[in-house]
């Protein structure tokens, strides 16, 4: 059945909202700490996927975690731009020979490679939300300390729950 | 003319973006700071349903914490009672019929979803409109004030919580009665600001803030908290004071919200300054 992409996709779409809404969003930690590891959902697309088709998708995701938090559309439009920013950061960080087809980034593309891709866009996804959640331009050092410390916190997550689930069903 | 089209289709990546992205802005700002909308938050039903389903579990866990400030607070309200005073002064009569008038009266809430750590918070309560809730009312508990409703659907009901950027509520200081309006920069959960107070005033570290009621959202004398620190800036008239809140805004439990039943009164009379005004 886990070979089946929409089924797979959908799971994952489910799942991550949950996981996101009703664990991480209320572990409420300090104004400084606010993780988000849901990007993760547009991040785990396939490279080859149409690129309007991921829009799509992370507007749709974004719009049902709004609903879960009150946050009108800050969501949605901060994977927006992950969406956006993905098929940008893939063509830099494309090596010599390609990437496969329908390949998955994964740790079967190395740990560098997949730590840098999710930091990156992690970092973007994290410094867009709080620029507009917190919107002053004289509180730019209390956004880049809030995004830096998120960004760490929410990579980490990300990682261990790689390392828990999807190393295990590769082996 | 083809040129054009040709650059359109050229970047139509970058325009579907931008024109979404726009959508999507638009909405949120429009929102953030009043919401209107409320099929899009979470005092919509599927979403009140679910959090009250969770909350009817999670509720349990901080029982003992609960009791002990209702109990706290019943303690306090019992040493009112008349019956616990002796009359000084024994020929005044009254009769309440014509002396006292009620201005406010209290509605009950539980409190089943809550944010503290975001730049605008607010917190989901399980009564609405039905139970007589309406826009523009305050939101206190046992330890001090809230927030205010900005919204309700029939069985549920959005507060914007004091911790959030214009919260815009005025307070006093409880000593000599100058008034601020209260904000929050977005940084501590248990620091709010009091702004407008003029610097020569006297304010000393300590003292305690309490609501004015000028607006008819609160009741005046609802604590509030206490100031923690006071700066002058040479140049700017008012001081710039951070109040310590008494509410923990990280367990609010139980809420009282207030109704008040002179506001339209005011509402009106207010206008008619305005208008004359003009």
């Amino acid at each position: 059945m886990w070979n089946n992409p929409i089924i797979k996709h959908i799971t994952r779409f489910i799942i991550i909202l949950l996981v996101q809404a009703l664990l991480i969003n209320q572990l409420e930690i300090n104004t400084y700490l606010y993780p988000m590891i849901y990007p993760v959902f547009i991040l785990l697309l396939p490279v080859d996927m149409n690129r309007f088709t991921i829009i799509l998708l992370a507007v749709f995701f974004g719009i049902a975690l709004d609903f879960f938090s009150n946050t009108y559309g800050l969501h949605a439009s901060s994977l927006l731009v992950v969406a956006f920013a993905r098929r940008y950061v893939l063509k830099i960080m494309e090596k010599r020979d390609g990437y496969e087809p329908a390949a998955e980034p994964g740790f079967q593309m190395g740990f560098g490679w997949l730590f840098s891709y999710i930091g990156i866009l992690i970092f973007v996804h994290h410094f867009w939300f709080f620029s507009l959640e917190i919107f002053r331009l004289n509180m730019i050092t209390f956004i880049l300390l809030k995004t830096l410390l998120s960004a760490l916190i929410s990579v980490t997550l990300i990682f261990a729950v790689f390392l828990l689930f999807l190393r295990k069903r590769k082996a | 003319m083809r040129n054009l089209i040709l650059f359109f289709r050229k970047y139509r990546y970058f325009f579907v973006f931008a024109i979404i992205q726009f959508v999507l802005l638009r909405f949120y700002f429009s929102n953030i700071q009043y919401p209107r909308s409320v099929a899009f938050s979470v005092s919509n039903s599927f979403n009140s349903w679910f959090y009250e389903k969770t909350s009817s579990i999670t509720d349990y866990w901080n029982l003992k914490e609960k009791n002990e400030r209702l109990l706290k607070e019943n303690i306090a309200l019992k040493n009112k009672e008349p019956k616990n005073f002796i009359a000084l002064q024994k020929n005044i009569y009254q009769s309440e019929g014509n002396l006292y008038h009620q201005k406010f009266t209290y509605i009950a809430g539980q409190v089943i979803n809550d944010s503290y750590t975001k730049r605008n918070n607010f917190l989901t309560i399980d009564v609405g409109k039905i139970n007589g809730i309406e826009k523009n009312m305050g939101v206190y508990n046992e330890q001090g004030i809230v927030g205010f409703i900005v919204n309700r659907s029939n069985h549920y009901a959005l507060v914007k919580s004091i911790l959030s950027e214009n919260f815009n509520i005025s307070a006093q200081l409880k000593s000599n009665h100058e008034h601020g309006i209260l904000k929050w920069d977005g940084q501590n959960p248990k620091i709010v600001q009091l702004s407008g107070v003029p610097k020569d005033v006297k304010i000393e570290k300590g003292d305690t803030v309490i609501t004015k009621g000028s607006a008819g959202i609160f009741p005046p004398n609802i604590p509030v908290g206490t100031v923690s620190k006071v700066k002058r800036k040479a140049g700017v008239f008012a001081a710039f004071i951070d109040v310590k809140l008494f509410a923990d805004l990280s367990s609010v439990y139980h809420v009282y919200i207030v109704k008040n039943h002179f506001k339209e009164e005011q509402k009106k009379l207010e206008k008619s300054i305005e208008e004359d005004v003009e």
